[in-house]
């Protein structure tokens, strides 16, 4: 009998684990495909009991976001930084901790960014130009999610807390940098600063779009930093840290190395996104210029938490979302909160599609039992 | 006469019967103390009497009227009332505001005579106007106390209550505790120390592993020692080869103290040299300091006082990632917290622990160190305990280490598991000149592989014995003393 069951566990274990990893994946997969499916069903039927009109929110959204080479070039482009701070959330994630200060870190980086390509006097070549501006870019924002790091690290101060106040800190000092000493001197009646010169600007990708090659770059590093951390050994240490602290600390791991180095490159994500979004999208800052990309990718990130590869795919739907947003406000005449709705709808629906997931499958567990 | 009688209470967690029909009879005006090792059932079986626990079998009667089972409101209102042993006290509510809580009742006037009564009635003098989380533990136990006695309970189970105490503060609760059974009430005390029961009791019930193994009354007190080897359990140890340990100390600990969570000196005032190749035994009943020691010698917890030297280099200040990196490994019993990634499969477990290195020779790891079944790709949280702990070890020890500190290694393994992980031990020792100290609950199983035993009680060596003149009687004997014994063979 023991012998029996020795040979069904070994037999069950090796071979089938893959297949049910496997099937566990596109499930993953076929869940998030429905949760977005259902959430725009749901938009569409919210707005219609409204009393708009079906027919034109959908042509709307499909106009505004994939509708022709402009728009699917205004998507793609809104989808940079979400997939840079969707992975930024995941990845801390990974260790544990709550970045939610991706706003600011990628203010800051963006700001950076700004100073080296206009202010530091560099030689006005884009070869020069753009990898230094997105080295400082990164660096910055690094530097700004340090802070929250080794306020965790050394003090244990709750991330969740600092990194959303130092998000208020770097709102303010952008603020009134763009009011002060980086106050342009063209428009010297409204607080914004001078566009970054044209050869630090990125490219276009495709030409009378506003794409640029910052979205391969972007998608790149997304795929990379995803595919370390889920392959290599130190990301698997990482990962351990997250899901047992303890356990951790009894295999020798030095947790607070972890915490910090995963806070500051997650902080690196978000400043590179502020550095491709200045030189590639905004080129100069005015109050408001950044949208919040930074909690958008929260949701990018918890939408795909145990599917990570699905962020960069997550992060282009939320572009396309926010694309359409302006059409679907001009040719639909629905109101701004729309919008809002509109990315918050497929988190909840795929929330609730887990759970009635899970519940169907207790139900059948009880009843094969 | 009794007034509680508990029969045949049966209660199993999947394959684990936590008890096994069990009976008990609590008599008004006595103290009756229920006995047992972690794991043995005491608190399933007070989870039955206070309704928390729905037995499989068995039933409670209060005065000859069955109690309804698994009911906590039915059991309270037949004048059961639970003291339990971590304190369950709102920490920002003032202790008349928990005492009006636990009754049901506003913290008004009315309330405040009624536990003011109390209070004065049993003489346990407490402030009930502070928030609790300001007032120290023996004054927090004593306003639990005065919540119990608000209900005007009959019947009163203490669940570990000295724990939380220090010693200085543990003779004026029992004499209290004593007190109150003479007050008229029947006292149950839940407790894993021989010398408080001794003291007080007046009847005595011991339970080993889910079965009730003997009820003492008034004419057959046992002697401490013959108590200890009722509760440890004697069974011949299995034979485990050991090899002479080398000259060469690796670890030298000199008056080592060490403070808990609550700030308690845990560990106090020990010493003791381990050689190459040696196994320590570290015996004791649970909770006397074992895994504080075990954490302070590789360095997870700071020491307070005293010297750690590590192969000739003083290592007191030193982390346990720098002492890991130097040889040092901790390996805990308590597996789902210190053990096992949730998710990760096998062959993670070793990739995050060693590296990829190892990932080659795994196959041939997983069936030296018998992991059942031995596949890699398979979820480590999906293995059965045993085959989990093996993974554990495997993980701590498939390295180049020269200590090895083991807490309850064992802990909820069969018997053969548990062979399996001593002779493992009892080879690396022997082959690798690995320096082993290994905390049990299980003296026979200490007595199996250890070169020598200390016994701890209270933080302190009471006493150690080599392997040529091991004497279990005594070696039981000592874990009630509370002052080290004269004979301290080095």
């Amino acid at each position: 009998m023991a012998l029996l069951s020795a040979v069904a566990a070994r037999s069950s274990s090796l071979v089938p684990v893959t297949r049910t990893s496997l099937a566990a994946a596109s499930r993953e997969v076929a869940v998030q495909a429905a949760a977005f499916v259902l959430s725009l069903g749901v938009l569409i039927g919210l707005l219609a009991l409204l009393g708009y009109d079906p027919g034109s929110i959908v042509r709307a959204l499909w106009s505004g976001s994939a509708g022709s080479t402009v728009s699917l070039g205004i998507s793609l482009s809104d989808a940079v930084p979400l997939m840079l701070t969707g992975v930024a959330v995941w990845l801390a994630a990974q260790g544990g901790l709550f970045n939610i200060g991706g706003d600011g870190q990628l203010q800051v980086g963006a700001l950076a960014a700004l100073v080296v390509a206009s202010e530091a006097g560099l030689p006005d070549t884009g070869i020069l130009l753009v990898p230094l501006a997105l080295l400082a870019a990164a660096l910055a924002g690094g530097a700004w999610a340090s802070i929250a790091g080794a306020m965790r690290t050394l003090r244990g101060a709750n991330e969740i807390i600092s990194t959303l106040m130092l998000n208020f800190v770097a709102f303010i000092t952008i603020d009134e940098v763009m009011r002060g000493p980086l106050q342009s001197k063209d428009n010297p009646y409204t607080p914004q600063t001078d566009p970054v010169p044209g050869s630090a600007q990125l490219s276009s990708l495709v030409s009378g779009t506003q794409l640029t090659w910052g979205f391969i770059v972007a998608l790149v590093v997304a795929v990379a930093v995803i595919a370390l951390v889920r392959t290599s050994t130190a990301g698997l240490r990482l990962q351990a840290v997250g899901l047992n602290r303890d356990a951790a600390r009894h295999a020798g791991l030095p947790i607070r190395r972890y915490w910090f180095g995963s806070m500051a490159a997650s902080g690196v994500l978000c400043g590179f996104a502020g550095g491709l979004v200045l030189l590639g999208l905004r080129y100069y800052l005015a109050p408001g210029w950044a949208d919040p990309w930074g909690y958008q990718g929260i949701l990018i990130a918890f939408l795909a938490m145990r599917s990570p590869l699905l962020i960069p795919l997550w992060g282009i739907l939320f572009g396309m979302l926010a694309a359409a947003g302006p059409v679907l406000k001009g040719d639909a005449s629905v109101p701004d909160s729309v919008v809002t709705v509109m990315q918050t709808l497929p988190v909840i629906t795929l929330f609730l599609l887990t759970f009635a997931f899970r519940w169907i499958g207790a139900r059948r567990a009880e009843v094969a039992a | 006469m009794s007034i509680l009688a508990a029969r045949a209470i049966t209660k199993s967690y999947g394959p684990t019967l936590a008890n096994d029909a069990i009976d008990i009879d609590l008599a008004a005006g006595e103290v009756h103390a229920l006995l047992g090792q972690n794991g043995a059932g005491k608190s399933t079986l007070v989870g039955v009497l206070t309704g928390r626990v729905a037995p499989d079998e068995g039933t409670v009667t209060v005065g000859g009227v069955e109690v309804p089972a698994g009911d906590p409101a039915a059991s309270a209102s037949a004048g059961i009332a639970t003291v339990f042993q971590e304190l369950m006290l709102v920490p920002s509510m003032t202790g008349l505001e928990n005492i009006a809580l636990a009754l049901g009742l506003p913290a008004n006037r009315a309330t405040r005579r009624r536990a003011e009564a109390v209070r004065d009635e049993f003489q346990l003098p407490a402030n009930l106007d502070v928030p609790v989380r300001l007032l120290g533990l023996p004054e927090r136990q004593r306003i639990e106390l005065i919540r119990a006695l608000c209900q005007r309970p009959s019947i009163l189970l203490l669940d570990e209550p000295t724990s939380l105490l220090t010693p200085t503060a543990i003779p004026g609760f029992l004499a209290k505790v004593q007190e109150l059974a003479r007050s008229g009430i029947a006292v149950l005390l839940i407790t894993h120390r021989l010398d408080e029961a001794l003291a007080i009791a007046d009847k005595l019930t011991v339970l080993r592993q889910g079965r009730k193994i003997v009820t003492h009354t008034p004419a057959d007190m046992p002697s401490s020692t013959e108590l200890a080897i009722e509760m440890l359990g004697v069974r011949v140890a299995d034979h485990v080869q050991i090899a002479p340990p080398a000259e060469e100390v690796v670890l030298q600990v000199r008056d080592l103290a060490v403070l808990d969570e609550h700030r308690h000196r845990r560990v106090d005032g020990i010493s003791f040299d381990l050689r190459r190749g040696e196994i320590l035994g570290v015996a004791g009943v649970d909770g006397n300091g074992q895994v504080e020691l075990l954490e302070a010698i590789v360095g997870l917890r700071p020491a307070l006082e005293g010297t750690l030297t590590y192969r000739g280099s003083d290592v007191t200040g030193t982390d346990y990632c720098a002492r890991r990196a130097d040889g040092t490994q901790l390996v805990s019993g308590d597996r789902q917290r210190y053990g096992i990634v949730p998710t990760f499969t096998v062959s993670q477990h070793f990739e995050y622990a060693l590296g990829r290195d190892v990932l080659g020779r795994l196959p041939e790891i997983l069936t030296t160190y018998d992991v059942r079944p031995p596949a890699a790709a398979l979820r480590a949280d999906r293995l059965s305990g045993g085959n989990q702990q093996k993974l554990v070890i495997a993980c701590a020890c498939e390295r180049d280490v020269d200590l090895l500190a083991l807490a309850y290694p064992t802990h909820g393994l069969d018997l053969q598991a548990s062979l399996a992980v001593r002779q493992l031990l009892a080879r690396r020792a022997a082959e690798d000149g690995v320096a082993i100290v290994f905390a049990g609950s299980e003296l026979p199983e200490l007595l199996s592989v250890s070169h020598r035993v200390a016994v701890l009680n209270r933080g302190r060596i009471i006493g150690i014995q080599s392997r040529d003149a091991f004497d279990a009687a005594e070696l039981a004997e000592w874990f009630t003393h509370t002052e080290p014994v004269s004979r301290q063979a080095v």
